[in-house]
């Protein structure tokens, strides 16, 4: 594909952008047939720009984003730390490692009720279910990548006389970087998750409390756009786990495919 | 190329001229019940080439792991200058038969690495990393990473990776097993002239029985299942070994010698 | 120095888990009943709910009510996912002009459409089998166009060298190759789905196992709430379990590959 020329890709993007705007033209087609329903594109970017206006949208985006980040963080320092921990321990492995295993199929959303009754909805418990939405993959992602590290290497060390320091600085910590960043990639998506989970479920603050009370209000407009924002800022997400996952492995070759 | 550069390539390997003696003694490998090696009794002079040929399966790569320490004997013992192996010893380098790179570090951080490892300051890690990679004519990819060296190129590296503790026994399991023929016809010859120039003692495990005959000074003949040893000979060819060598009558001779004792049909021996 | 194979010897394990598993538990009863708030679950809670529960009339109905949701949805969402991903990574226009939309609503949380999908189609079953058949079509569109293009290079090159005619090629070395893709896509959309249905269950209050968990921790049963979150645990689990044979059953040639 790569080599398939600048053309060719051109080509691509046009028509994806032909896609695009022809979506655009049903969309507002369909949305002057039935105003109630659906609303159109020009009325949906109207209601987003009037939220700008007013300062809605921004101090939504903000709340949004912080509860994110602080979310993935915790995740990030949690999900890393304990995944090597469980790769170089035997015991912790054998005892916790298949808990991790059967905690990680229990969907958060399910949790986000009896999280609530317990811990209310402050930014707290708000960042808990960001935290366990986000921290299985990462966890899980470095805990294998450790765990593969490559037997002719952790002899090269061993031949050089390394000391186990130097060996997780040379050895461990970059063999495993590569797999915690494709878990922390994950992990970036399901905190987005987690966001919703806990703006809906738990107190209705942020974008998820605008969806919610648009759809209340049966405002189509306002639901439709932030719908489509909500997309956009997700295939940002993910763009961007993406471009994170190849920066930190400047050794593999072209494609980490 | 600067392998001609005595000047330099001495400075390398100087302070212990003529590498170490090896004494393998009475060992055996077990793993679990599987015994792969038995009763292994081999004493390798200071800078002498032993070379290690035998069908597959018949322990010769656990033996060379348990000269590095990487393994333990289940039985007897192996001694490097008088002293028992038991991890590394100090000045023991091995050359892997997939490289055993680092692919997070470029060649320069490759062979720097057993340099860090023993806290040299930077300067002086800076300049004996110049030297090595020019040994071993890999000047100009210094900041390359392993994937975007061919097989040859990084072997190389490997190389200059294991000369840079100026061993006093260097390990070869199987260098050039994974090169193509003509790569690992050119590195042979390479090999063979560093060593000329600052003889060391090595141990020399391979598959191909023109590799055995051509580096060893004596070839071991490792056979059946547990691994024993078959017969020892002695190869009286002349130094330098180069092409001349190797395409003499006495080289062929040996060859066959060699292929004959690996290839003889021997009882217990699986396929 | 410990090696890093994982493959541990299992007996010695198996006395770690089961004191992982009485530590936790303790930790848990002790930590619920004394210091942590009052509205949490406890492992003798669960235990004495657990049973009642089980078989009380609320949570069949509940139980029963999500199921044939998720299986209707699925089947809604993964039939035309499967074959719509056959198109998009066998037709270059086609994958081209759906790239966007097919990118946006993948990596989007199916939970934010949830607004939108009331508004458009109420708060009833219609929503959630709908929300459910979204969240399932996109993994399997998207899982399965990976596969339809991961058709190996040199198997290409045969197939021209051996002049097979166009159907027989799609027979013969598309389907293959893109089948274990294919399962792979419906092992995703299956936990999707399971999140799809107690999500649009909480905010459209439609009968479910997530309203059953939602007025169980409203009304402070937070055991019986407990034991409705694990029911659907367990579902998800089983169901990856048999996605999982299943791909091992279809495609024994392949490692499972999954994120």
């Amino acid at each position: 594909m790569k080599r398939s020329g600048s053309d060719s890709r051109l080509r691509a993007v046009a028509i994806a952008l032909a896609g695009l705007l022809l979506g655009l033209i049903a969309w507002q087609i369909a949305g002057q047939r039935d105003p109630v329903l659906l609303a159109t594109p020009v009325r949906s970017f109207e209601a987003l720009v009037a939220m700008v206006g007013d300062g809605t949208l921004p101090a939504a985006l903000l709340d949004t984003g912080l509860l994110f980040l602080v979310g993935l963080a915790a995740a990030i320092v949690g999900g890393v730390g304990y995944g090597l921990a469980l790769s170089r321990s035997r015991m912790l492995r054998g005892s916790t490692g298949w808990l991790v295993f059967a905690l990680q199929s229990v969907p958060i959303v399910a949790l986000a009720p009896l999280i609530l009754a317990a811990f209310g909805f402050g930014f707290g418990a708000k960042t808990l279910v960001v935290f366990l939405s986000a921290v299985f993959p990462i966890l899980i992602n470095t805990a294998e990548g450790a765990k593969h590290a490559p037997k002719t290497l952790l002899e090269v060390a061993r031949v050089h006389r390394s000391g186990e320091w130097p060996l997780w600085r040379d050895v461990l910590v970059p063999h495993t970087l590569p797999y915690a960043m494709s878990g922390i990639r994950q992990g970036i998506a399901m905190a987005f998750v987690g966001t919703f989970i806990a703006e809906f479920f738990l107190q209705a603050t942020g974008i998820g409390g605008l969806l919610l009370s648009a759809s209340a209000r049966f405002d189509s407009a306002t639901v439709l756009g932030l719908t489509v924002l909500v997309s956009v800022i997700a295939a940002l997400l993910m763009g961007l786990g993406r471009r994170l996952e190849k920066a930190f492995a400047p050794w593999r070759e072209g494609s980490t495919e | 190329m600067s392998l001609h550069d005595r000047r330099k390539a001495s400075t390398l390997t100087s302070p212990e001229r003529g590498g170490a003696a090896v004494t393998i003694d009475g060992v055996t490998m077990r793993f679990g019940d599987r015994v792969v090696a038995s009763d292994i009794r081999v004493e390798v002079a200071p800078g002498e080439i032993v070379s290690v040929v035998g069908p597959s399966g018949c322990g010769k790569t656990t033996l060379l792991r348990a000269v590095a320490g990487l393994l333990t004997p289940s039985e007897g013992s192996v001694r490097v200058d008088g002293e028992i192996v038991d991890g590394t010893p100090d000045g023991v380098g091995m050359v892997f038969q997939h490289f055993g790179l680092f692919p997070w570090k470029t060649v320069e951080a490759n062979v720097a690495y057993p340099l860090r490892l023993r806290g040299l300051q930077k300067e002086e890690i800076a300049a004996r990393t110049r030297e090595l990679i020019e040994m071993v004519g890999l000047s100009g990819f210094e900041k390359s990473y392993p994937h975007q060296l061919s097989g040859g190129m990084q072997q190389r590296t490997g190389l200059a990776r294991a000369l840079a503790v100026r061993p006093r026994v260097l390990l070869m399991d199987e260098p050039f097993g994974a090169l193509d023929a003509q790569t690992a016809e050119v590195l042979r010859f390479e090999l063979l002239r560093m060593w000329e120039e600052r003889p060391i003692t090595m141990l020399f495990v391979t598959h191909s029985i023109d590799e055995a005959v051509l580096f060893g000074d004596r070839v071991v003949v490792l056979k059946g299942r547990p691994g024993r040893v078959h017969e020892v000979i002695d190869v009286a060819l002349p130094h330098p070994r180069d092409r001349a060598v190797a395409r003499s009558e006495a080289f062929a001779a040996l060859r066959e010698r060699v292929w004959s004792l690996v290839m003889s049909p021997d009882a217990g021996q699986a396929g | 120095m410990t090696t890093l194979t994982m493959k541990a010897p299992v007996r010695g394990d198996v006395t770690g888990k089961i004191v992982a598993v009485l530590v936790l538990l303790a930790v848990w009863q002790i930590a619920g009943s004394t210091f942590l708030p009052d509205y949490l679950p406890t492992p003798f809670g669960v235990l004495t709910e657990l049973v009642p529960t089980l078989t009380s009339s609320a949570f069949l109905t509940a139980f029963g009510e999500t199921v044939g949701a998720v299986l209707l949805g699925l089947v809604l969402g993964c039939v035309p996912g499967t074959a719509a991903g056959l198109l998009i990574g066998r037709v270059t226009w086609l994958r081209q002009i759906s790239t966007p939309y097919i990118s946006g609503l993948y990596a989007m949380p199916m939970l934010a459409i949830v607004p939108m999908a009331t508004i458009w189609f109420g708060y009833n079953n219609v929503t959630r089998v709908i929300v459910i058949a979204l969240s399932a079509f996109l993994p399997c569109a998207v899982s399965t166009a990976d596969g339809a293009r991961s058709l190996p290079a040199n198997l290409g090159d045969v197939a021209r060298v051996l002049n097979v005619p166009r159907g027989r090629f799609v027979l013969d070395f598309v389907l293959p190759s893109a089948l274990p893709f294919a399962v792979a896509g419906v092992h995703i959309a299956v936990g999707r789905a399971l999140v799809g249905a107690a999500a649009v269950e909480f905010l459209a209050n439609i009968d479910g196992l997530g309203t059953f968990i939602l007025t169980n921790a409203r009304s402070f049963a937070q055991n019986q709430a407990f034991v409705g979150v694990a029911v659907l645990a367990l579902l998800g689990v089983l169901a990856r379990a048999g996605t999982e044979r299943l791909i091992r059953r279809v495609a024994p040639w392949q490692q499972t590959h999954q994120d």
